[in-house]
């Protein structure tokens, strides 16, 4: 499975990296960082819509997290990448938001990454 | 050659004055104003054009009023300058700045009532600013027509903030001074606002005789703009005795006349009375026909007391016939901003007049000082007198002790409620900062919680490679663990940082001057006031750079004071972006527009150079920039360009100071619609090596 993460925090690749460590040395899971949304598009483009999954922050400078999404969706007419967003806001208006533009899931941070794993059918390995 | 100085003033006199009853050219008045070099001609065309947009625009006319000022200082000119002080006021109170003008009608009627200012002025032949003025009295009189008038100012103004009593009281004192004086187009305006003075105070046969009074004197004078007022007054005074057909009638004359006259405020005043009327009388539609058309023309003034009264007779008018929700809020609108109005003004309407007081117990006691010294010279070897002297003078002493207390007592409580005003403009800000703190906390956090679980996991491994041998492994394990902990640490750090400026930019100010990297400080503040905003408006977007000079030294301020400003600075900035936004995205739906704005793209800048021997921080948008006449008033506390309830009209204000305290300098360079740069400049001591 190849899952693009998109963050304004550099050191989100590192906590990442570590977290699915096994999981990546098994080759269950490819990463790829991404740390804008437009970075996130360009990324999308070069990778052919090979990844499946975007983990997306929603408070980035520049495009943010909700209108990476928007694009995303509208753009990939097959079937569109999953999308979960996750962010530091876990209010209700953030999350009706995230829904209504079509994500997939919602996240609050400090994310749980056990119960992220279970989301990806990671967990038990 | 004094002869020749004459004949060219007269040609000048010529070319741009024109008689008070035509019809005037304010074009010529001002091009007349920017060639000539002469100073009494800049005082009469500015005085003149002063008297032009009294009625039409307090803005201007405070403007040129002050270029009157100026001039009668500068020559000298006592007279002039409490007549242009007066002016000064008169603006302030249309604008509806009650505390600034009755703080200039006080500093005009004291030069008026003194006897001193008659020594030094213009003489027969300079051409009149308006009506009132007749260089044909003598000195004395021309000092009570003055003095008559900025008490009339001074009744106007009371009367308009509800205080009657003391109206009457400078009412009746001016048109004393207007008989006095023997000028007639002052008696009459006086007569009016006595009369509209005893209409409030419930005195209907007081009202209508003077405003009746002033009726007369008006047919006869060729030129008087304030008939509608006459009107409108006396259509008030039958109204109160429940005669409205009569009323109407004086009031849709009062219209005619006002606007006849360019007398808006009477226009504004009079619509709303038939609208009242119109209401009463079940006739709706006309009624807000009125109002709308009184709204029109108050917005036009800029007299925000008018304005207010029309939103409020518009709410009243829907209420009756709309009960939906968005009225219903309008109306709370409306009432909080008339709350805000009127508890902001009425507390720095006693500041002064507090000050008044001051100064008439100041003069009571220098009074009372003079007779005391009169009876010791007269009683001088005399004990027995002595001992009474002794004793008034005791009593003396007395009464200007308690009323130093009294005093002190007011000021110190004048301090306090200042210093309750700065906190809570703190305490906005605070609030909000706090969603943006709470989203630059919980992305620490996040690093915090889940390396040291990493940890946690690695180490158990690491145990695991030990048991089996495998050292490198081991190692492997213990370096990520390592450089774990330091992420950890880190964003601790981080997250520790966020809330140690938040208690700081609460806490009341220290005045702890600490070495401060200012470079951090702006790179700080920008993050969180743009986190803030994001978390607040969903829809908000805007870039931001930030270009920071490393060599910026640090140096020694309050930090959080100075926080504070660029704060602010950057909050406007970003403020100001989302305004150019939306009218851009209103642009947009204007199909097709030739204005490129639609694909604006909103930018803050915040940088930091230095200046020589000073830092300059820098904060650029390409926002809405600042409009040419609100420019010089941004800096002016309790200015605000938010709606009602979003600002306090207090950050530029606190910010200028805080930076004066610090001995640099804050200024803007602005443009309308292209944006805005607010430079802070300060010192680096000792720059040198």
């Amino acid at each position: 499975m190849k899952i693009l993460v998109v963050d304004d925090e550099q050191d989100i690749q590192v906590l990442f990296e570590q977290r699915f460590r096994k999981e990546i040395r098994d080759k269950r899971v490819e990463f790829f960082f991404a740390f804008s949304g437009e970075e996130a598009l360009e990324r999308m483009r070069a990778m052919e819509h090979e990844a499946v999954l975007i983990l997306s922050d929603i408070n980035m400078p520049g495009m943010n997290g909700f209108q990476l999404l928007e694009e995303v969706k509208k753009k990939y007419l097959k079937p569109p990448p999953v999308v979960m967003m996750i962010t530091a806001y876990g209010d209700s208006e953030n999350h009706r938001m995230a829904k209504e533009l079509g994500a997939d899931d919602f996240l609050t941070k400090p994310v749980d990454f056990n119960a992220l794993k279970e989301k990806l059918n990671l967990a038990g390995a | 050659m004094k002869l020749l100085r004459f004949c060219l003033l007269s040609i000048a006199w010529m070319a741009v004055v024109s008689t008070t009853a035509q019809p005037v050219d304010l074009d010529s008045l001002k091009r007349g104003l920017r060639s000539s070099k002469n100073d009494t001609v800049i005082l009469v065309l500015s005085g003149r054009l002063a008297r032009e947009y009294k009625e039409i625009n307090p803005d201007s006319a405070y403007h040129y009023a002050n270029n009157m000022l100026g001039i009668a200082i500068r020559l000298n000119l006592r007279l002039e300058e409490a007549i242009a002080i007066g002016e000064l006021g008169y603006s302030l109170l249309n604008q509806g700045n009650y505390p600034r003008s009755l703080q200039d009608l006080l500093k005009a009627i004291a030069i008026a009532e003194d006897p001193a200012s008659e020594k030094n002025i213009l003489p027969q032949n300079v051409p009149l600013y308006d009506e009132f003025t007749n260089r044909n009295l003598s000195p004395q009189l021309q000092r009570l027509t003055v003095l008559s008038k900025v008490k009339q100012y001074a009744a106007i103004l009371y009367s308009n903030s509800l205080n009657y009593k003391k109206a009457l009281f400078y009412s009746k004192a001016a048109v004393a001074l207007a008989r006095e004086s023997t000028n007639i187009p002052i008696l009459t305006i006086n007569y009016i606002t006595l009369g509209r003075t005893y209409m409030y105070l419930n005195q209907p046969d007081s009202a209508l005789q003077n405003l009746q009074k002033g009726y007369d004197y008006s047919l006869k004078a060729r030129d008087n703009r304030y008939l509608g007022s006459i009107l409108l007054n006396i259509g008030r005074v039958y109204l109160s005795e429940h005669k409205p057909a009569i009323a109407k009638t004086f009031f849709k004359r009062a219209l005619v006349e006002s606007n006849n006259r360019d007398y808006f405020r009477g226009v504004v005043a009079s619509d709303l009375a038939l609208a009242d009327l119109f209401k009463a009388s079940g006739q709706i539609d006309s009624s807000q026909y009125h109002i709308r058309h009184g709204l029109k023309v108050a917005n036009y003034l800029n007299a925000p007391d008018l304005s207010l009264r029309c939103y409020t007779a518009l709410v009243d008018i829907y209420k009756r016939t709309n009960t939906d929700s968005t009225v219903k809020y309008q109306s709370l609108i409306i009432r909080i901003n008339n709350e805000i109005f009127n508890a902001k003004q009425a507390q720095q309407f006693q500041n002064i007049d507090f000050d008044e007081q001051q100064r008439i117990t100041e003069m009571e006691a220098a009074r009372k000082e003079y007779q005391s010294k009169l009876r010791t010279n007269i009683l001088l070897g005399s004990t027995f007198t002595l001992v009474i002297i002794a004793f008034f003078l005791y009593r003396n002493s007395r009464t200007r002790q308690k009323a130093k207390q009294n005093i002190e007592k007011a000021y110190e409580q004048l301090k306090a409620t200042q210093s309750q005003l700065i906190q809570s403009e703190k305490m906005a800000s605070l609030g909000e900062l706090t969603a943006g703190i709470a989203h630059e906390i919980q992305n620490p956090l996040n690093f915090v919680n889940n390396f040291s679980e990493v940890n946690k996991e690695l180490l158990g491994e690491m145990n695991q490679a030990i048991e089996k041998g495998n050292l490198d492994e081991a190692m492997t394990l213990a370096r990520a663990v390592m450089e774990n902990c330091e992420k950890v640490n880190h964003h601790g750090k981080r997250a520790d940082a966020i809330v140690k400026g938040m208690l700081q930019h609460s806490r009341k100010s220290s005045d702890q001057k600490e070495p401060t990297d200012i470079n951090e400080l702006c790179d700080e503040y920008l993050r969180l006031a743009y986190h803030g905003l994001r978390a607040k408006d969903k829809s908000f977007n805007a870039k931001f750079e930030i270009q920071l000079d490393p060599s910026v030294p640090k140096i020694n301020v309050v930090q959080q004071e100075i926080g504070r400003v660029v704060l602010n600075l950057i909050n406007n900035a970003f403020y100001a972006c989302t305004e150019r936004s939306r009218s851009a995205a209103s642009e947009k739906l204007n199909a097709e527009g030739q204005k490129q704005d639609a694909d604006y793209e909103p930018t803050v800048v915040v940088s930091t150079k230095i200046l020589g021997n000073r830092i300059e921080i820098k904060v650029r948008d390409n926002g809405s920039g600042i409009p040419d006449h609100i420019k010089e008033k941004i800096f002016q506390p309790f200015f605000t360009t938010k709606p009602p309830g979003q600002g306090t009209g207090l950050g530029l204000s606190l910010s200028y100071d805080i930076v004066k305290a610090h001995g640099g300098e804050l200024n803007v360079e602005t443009q309308e619609g292209q944006g805005s740069t607010f430079s802070i400049k300060l010192p680096i001591p000792n720059s040198g090596k």
